[in-house]
């Protein structure tokens, strides 16, 4: 054939008609959607955001949809999740707020209530991101899940492939469907966010329980920030000056720098009451002996946390014993039985 | 042929349309790019270090030290030149939020030779829960049974008193004690695209001038204390300098 201008251009013509139709044609990716998966569409949904909560974390690659979040309230309650008969919920009992009154390896296990605010998990800050990257660390490396069970489970099989869209369900799938899930576990109709709302009054107690907490005298409010309850930061307050073990060190276990020995993450206070062991290390067995610490039993070490050293706490809060009685009437308006008792965060199956 | 000669043209022409705008930008699309350091007397403020001293002659290490900016102004030869009212949450220790930008808006021209903020929130953002609803602004709540609205400044660190170890918690907050800043800065922000302000805050300034505050004497524990703040606030308004 003679190579006329006009055969080259037809020539690459069809080569780039040729290279189009190779590229649609292209084989299909774990990811790619399957017919069956067009038919399903996600149901967005919005976190609810109690009054005056700041706007949840939430990254963007994981938008809530009622779907996804039922689907990790499905795994949240699956012992399959691990290989030895345990789930999440074996030491998250909704019931007492979503912990245990069991020690999990010599520490206290924290309560899973209002995830969607935090950007430091664990008690010695030792993972920090989203709720994504914590869950990635729970199913991969706490659980080590048996992918392979996963995913020859025909209804996970089935659902991962209509909501995720994918054949091949990974910890990140796995990650984020649990996210999703704890994202809902919101905590926020306790008779104090009620009081906020002007829906109940406090009694006299439980209101001079909350000056004592937000303010200078009791001091509780700079690191349980309100209302979240957690400033999601590490402090030492004085609960050791030997770190006899391991876990004593705190954050110090991820920094190694000195200045950080003993600190932990602010617990949650919310549904607080209803917890039986307090501390990293459970030291503590009731909400008098929690206060009567912060009274009279911080030791004075050279990191303890500067708002503790102030003149008037160096000795600790010293209040009167009907002081402490009304924090501790404070602390129980904390407790929310909308959340305890919520079906929506229930077993499933 | 000729439909092929009618292709290459379209895709020339289409070449031609997306090639980079070189026309200078109008100054209405510029920012200055503020970048904030913290300081010791010259050296960089370090989390946690018992080395500084103040001009009471106390050692002292700061551990924590977030405040809001905000009603910044831009000055020149006494001229008001340019507004802008956002706030800024700065975390001394956290880099992401020690560099921001101010839009410039409207034809600007001349050379910007001052500047001025507040250190703190006017009275009419200083309500409680009237922030974009973020965890930093949570977190610097002051509270309700405290008089309201936000902390303007948390400085907490700890304090050698003798041989004894001491903490400090210098805060500030409630209407009347936003800090009015001002420095000299030298900016040409006529056409401008991008105008870098380099701040900085020098941490001893709060303990020295007009009147020496002692940790010691006056107190190492300001919040709410009307006293203690305001000499804190008499003392930092000239904490900052435009490197």
């Amino acid at each position: 054939m003679k190579l006329t201008r006009t055969n080259i251009a037809s020539l690459a013509l069809a080569i780039l008609y040729i290279m189009a139709v190779a590229g649609s044609c292209r084989k299909k990716s774990s990811t790619d959607p399957t017919p069956e998966d067009t038919t399903v569409s996600l149901t967005p949904d919005t976190i609810r955001t109690p009054l005056y909560f700041p706007q949840p974390i939430m990254p963007a690659d994981n938008q809530p949809a009622k779907e996804i979040a039922q689907l990790g309230r499905m795994l949240y309650y699956d012992t399959r999740l691990s290989n030895d008969g345990r789930s999440c919920a074996g030491c998250h009992i909704q019931s007492i707020g979503f912990t245990t009154p069991s020690m999990l390896n010599g520490t206290v296990v924290l309560p899973h209530v209002n995830m969607a605010w935090y950007n430091t998990f664990m008690w010695d800050g030792s993972k920090t991101g989203t709720l994504e990257d914590v869950m990635t660390f729970e199913v991969q490396e706490f659980f080590a899940t048996d992918l392979n069970r996963i995913n020859t489970d025909p209804i996970y099989s089935s659902l991962f492939r209509k909501y995720f869209k994918t054949t091949i369900i990974t910890y990140k799938h796995l990650a984020y469907a649990l996210a999703q899930f704890a994202r809902t576990m919101v905590s926020g109709n306790s008779r104090y966010d009620l009081s906020l709302r002007g829906m109940v009054t406090l009694t006299p107690d439980e209101r001079a329980g909350a000056e004592l907490f937000f303010t200078e005298r009791g001091d509780c409010f700079h690191c349980h920030t309100n209302p979240v309850m957690t400033d999601n930061t590490m402090h030492n307050t004085g609960l050791d000056s030997i770190y006899a073990k391991e876990a004593d060190k705190g954050y110090y276990n991820v920094t190694h720098n000195p200045n950080d020995l003993g600190k932990f993450r602010t617990p949650n206070l919310r549904n607080v009451a209803l917890r039986s062991r307090f501390m990293h290390d459970g030291r503590f067995s009731s909400l008098e002996e929690v206060i009567n610490f912060y009274d009279h039993g911080m030791r004075k070490v050279p990191n303890l946390d500067p708002i503790m050293l102030l003149p008037a706490k160096a000795n600790g809060l010293q209040l009167e014993d009907w002081e402490k009685q009304q924090l501790i009437a404070f602390l129980k308006t904390l407790t929310d039985t909308t959340f305890t008792t919520n079906p929506a965060f229930s077993n499933p199956n | 042929m000729k439909r092929l000669q009618f292709v290459l043209i379209i895709m020339v022409f289409s070449f031609v349309a997306c090639r980079k705008d070189t026309t200078p930008p109008l100054a209405s699309s510029g920012e200055i790019r503020v970048a904030v350091g913290h300081l010791v007397e010259g050296t960089p403020l370090l989390p946690d270090s018992l080395r500084w001293q103040n001009q009471a002659g106390e050692t002292y290490g700061v551990e924590r030290l977030q405040y809001y900016l905000s009603n910044f102004r831009f000055y020149s030869n006494g001229k008001l030149v340019h507004t802008n009212n956002s706030i800024k949450y700065i975390d001394a220790f956290i880099d992401s939020t020690r560099a921001f930008t101010i839009p410039l808006a409207g034809a600007i021209t001349g050379r910007c030779d001052s500047v001025s903020f507040l250190l703190g929130l006017d009275t009419v953002t200083n309500v409680s829960f009237s922030l974009p609803p973020t965890l930093q602004n949570s977190d610097m709540g002051w509270p309700n049974n405290m008089g309201g609205g936000y902390h303007f400044i948390k400085m907490e660190g700890h304090w050698r008193d003798g041989s004894a170890l001491n903490g400090f918690a210098l805060h500030v907050g409630r209407n009347g004690y936003a800090i009015p800043m001002g420095c000299r800065c030298s900016m040409d922000l006529t056409n401008a695209t991008i105008r870098l302000l380099p701040l900085s805050m020098n941490v001893n300034e709060w303990f020295r001038t007009p009147a020496i505050y002692s940790l010691s004497t006056d107190g190492s524990n300001s919040m709410n204390n009307m006293t203690l703040m305001r000499k804190l606030c008499n003392n930092a308004t000239d904490a900052f300098s435009a490197m």
